[in-house]
């Protein structure tokens, strides 16, 4: 039977080459919404080297995958990549582009929209079929409020904001037709030149993956009650995490920032420490399996979402915590 | 040189989730009982231009504020840190809900034109409210100079634009040419307070008052359509659960005891 019509999802792979979970979230998206509306589900990969990529991309239900592989293109660059685009738009002609919402996606699908002339929904968090119609529901007013938008009968490009749904499983089927893109139109020139470009060892990955958080939030004051934290994640084998004031006091690093403009979180046990619960933060992390919360302030919201809770000062209660695990483990 | 810093008026971000009501005849959000602000990463914007102008003499801050009703009360922090003067672009056309990211740029994009001259414009990477975060890419687009997106430094060296841009997991450090659209992201580091006495001689500054028949935009029939329909607002749930709280003699007790019980409960190894 003819699919109706044609998603395609924009995916992105690491330094290993590696597709990365945002990439495969995005992906699961596209095939449950394809699922429900016949929709084929095609997908792009552009980078320096793709081949291991695009192996792994067949193993995940898909028919189409549109390769563009250069040394040109290790870095994102907005007008060649863009090129890319136009190329197998005009061949797939797809109602609807997915892409994760990495720094580079965002960019990258802006400039997309803007080309094509269509809808962009950024941070989008769920994607539904109603009739003929897509629906994009996506987190407005920092969080506090949820707006759902339909597409209309035009095409439309989305962000899929992380954790937002499973990532894409790997099926025992080997199939998709891999589709190599041959010359495509050089941009004249880009808008800008990259001088330097380099990896972040402490990057928002490692919190991404961690399976216990110790976070904290202006509530513990310095960056000296923060080196107090990271004994307890040492002694958890856990990563600390932070809220928005400490990253933007420089009491922590940035890329430690949990929640909507940080990164999304969802480990076995997050302690949430003298954070009061905003739901920026909470969006962030309130798929984490156990939540533990230390404040001083019995009415903190963050209670509401937590399995465990003590009310009081963190710095004593973080002393038993400490002493509490060390004497367990001797 | 000068800098235009685009800033957006919006709800306190901070207010608690009562106050974003939702009117579901008109589906539009009302803010109930918070103040007006400086958009978040505006802030961070015009922190940008501040760090510009503290390396060089010869810089002019402008800040371009679009609206249906913009308050000096807001606006006089964004002056009193630094800014030179402020253009408020101010019609009933231009409330929130009406203007999209790319609606936004089309007005920005005729203000700027109208202002002139300008060597960098700098946007926040997303507004607060409707966080769209790609009203600098369309303005770059339609003022066809280039957009660098995630900015958490920026300077200009001689002529050139260098911009150290956040990406995941990394950073690039990219040149481009000037006039330019940078869209600033937190990591830059928050706006500066200004000092009382700052604040008193910021009520001395210019406030220019434009509408949209000053940039030839009557009667809505230039702003475009948005593409989307907004179909429905509703409050998010978050699941709430039952918190067992551990209580002890002392605080310290409390840590050991919560520890034991998380052990026993199989939670932590
Ligand atoms: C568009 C947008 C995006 C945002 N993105 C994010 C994001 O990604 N992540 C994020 O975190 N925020 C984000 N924010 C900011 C967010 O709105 C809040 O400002 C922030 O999360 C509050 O951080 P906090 O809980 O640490 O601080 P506060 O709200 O000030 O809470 C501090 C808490 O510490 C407690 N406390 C104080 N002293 C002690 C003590 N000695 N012992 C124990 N407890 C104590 C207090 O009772 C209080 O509950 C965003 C905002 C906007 C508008």
């Amino acid at each position: 039977m003819a699919k109706r019509y044609n998603f395609l999802v924009y995916v992105e792979t690491d330094d290993k080459g590696v597709v990365t979970q945002l990439s495969l979230e995005a992906l699961n998206a596209a095939k449950k919404t394809a699922e429900e509306g016949g929709a084929s589900v095609s997908a792009m990969v552009i980078g320096e080297k793709v081949s291991r990529a695009v192996e792994e991309l067949q193993f995940h239900n898909i028919d189409n995958i549109y390769v563009k592989e250069d040394v040109s293109l290790k870095y994102y660059r907005p007008r060649k990549f863009l090129a890319i685009l136009i190329k197998i738009y005009r061949l797939l002609e797809p109602k609807l582009t997915i892409f994760g919402n990495s720094k580079n996606s965002l960019d990258f699908a802006a400039r997309a929209a803007i080309q094509f002339d269509i809808a962009l929904v950024t941070d989008c968090v769920k994607i539904e079929k109603d009739k003929e119609e897509l629906l994009f529901t996506k987190p407005v007013y920092s969080n506090n409020v949820m707006a759902v938008y339909a597409g209309g009968s035009s095409p439309c490009i989305v962000t899929m904001r992380s954790k937002s749904t499973e990532p894409s499983e790997r099926s025992e089927l080997r199939q998709g037709e891999i589709i190599k893109l041959g010359e495509v139109d050089e941009p004249a020139s880009e808008e800008y030149e990259i001088l330097e470009a380099g990896a972040l060892e402490d990057g928002g990955k490692k919190l991404a993956d961690a399976d216990i958080i110790v976070a904290g939030g202006r509530g513990i004051g310095g960056p000296e009650g923060f080196l107090e934290l990271q004994k307890l994640a040492d002694l958890l084998d856990g990563q600390v995490g932070s809220t928005r004031p400490p990253c933007d006091l420089g009491w922590v690093s940035p890329e430690v920032q949990v929640g909507i403009t940080g990164t999304i979180v969802s480990p076995n046990v997050y302690f949430a420490v003298g954070l009061s619960g905003s739901f920026q933060h909470m969006a962030g992390m309130s798929g984490s399996k156990t939540i533990i919360a230390i404040n001083s302030d019995s009415n903190a919201n963050i209670f509401k979402i937590s399995d465990y809770g003590i009310i009081g000062e963190y710095e004593p209660v973080l002393c038993g915590l400490i002493s509490g695990i060390k004497g367990c483990s001797t | 040189m000068h800098i235009i810093v685009c800033i957006k008026q919006t709800p306190d971000h901070e207010g608690p989730r009562e106050s974003y009501e939702i009117n579901h005849d008109l589906n539009i959000v009302v803010p109930r009982g918070i103040p007006p602000v400086l958009s978040l990463f505006d802030e961070n914007a015009l922190e940008a231009a501040l760090r510009i102008k503290d390396q060089r003499d010869d810089v002019k801050i402008t800040i371009v504020s679009i609206g249906k009703k913009i308050s000096n009360a807001v606006m006089i922090r964004a002056l009193a840190a630094g800014a030179d003067e402020l253009i408020k672009m101010e019609d009933e056309l231009f409330e929130s809900h009406k203007l999209d990211s790319g609606a936004t740029a089309q007005v920005m994009a005729k203000t700027v034109k109208r202002i002139g001259n300008y060597d960098l414009i700098l946007v926040g990477r997303q507004a607060s409210d409707w966080n769209s975060g790609y009203m600098g890419i369309s303005l770059g687009s339609i003022l066809n100079i280039p957009c660098i997106t995630f900015a958490q430094k920026v300077d200009v060296q001689s002529d050139a634009l260098i911009v150290n841009r956040v990406v995941d997991n990394g950073y690039e450090i990219l040149t481009s040419s000037l006039p330019a659209v940078v869209m600033v992201t937190n990591e830059l580091g928050e706006l500066r307070y200004p000092a009382m006495k700052a604040r008193r001689e910021a009520k001395k500054k210019s406030i220019i008052k434009w509408n949209a028949a000053d940039i030839n935009l009557d009667e809505g029939k230039q702003l475009p359509k948005q593409p989307l329909v907004l179909v429905s607002l509703k409050h998010p749930s978050i699941p709430e659960k039952a918190c067992r709280y551990i209580e002890a003699s002392d605080p310290q007790t409390a840590g050991k005891k919560l520890i034991q019980l998380l052990v026993e409960n199989n939670v932590l190894p």
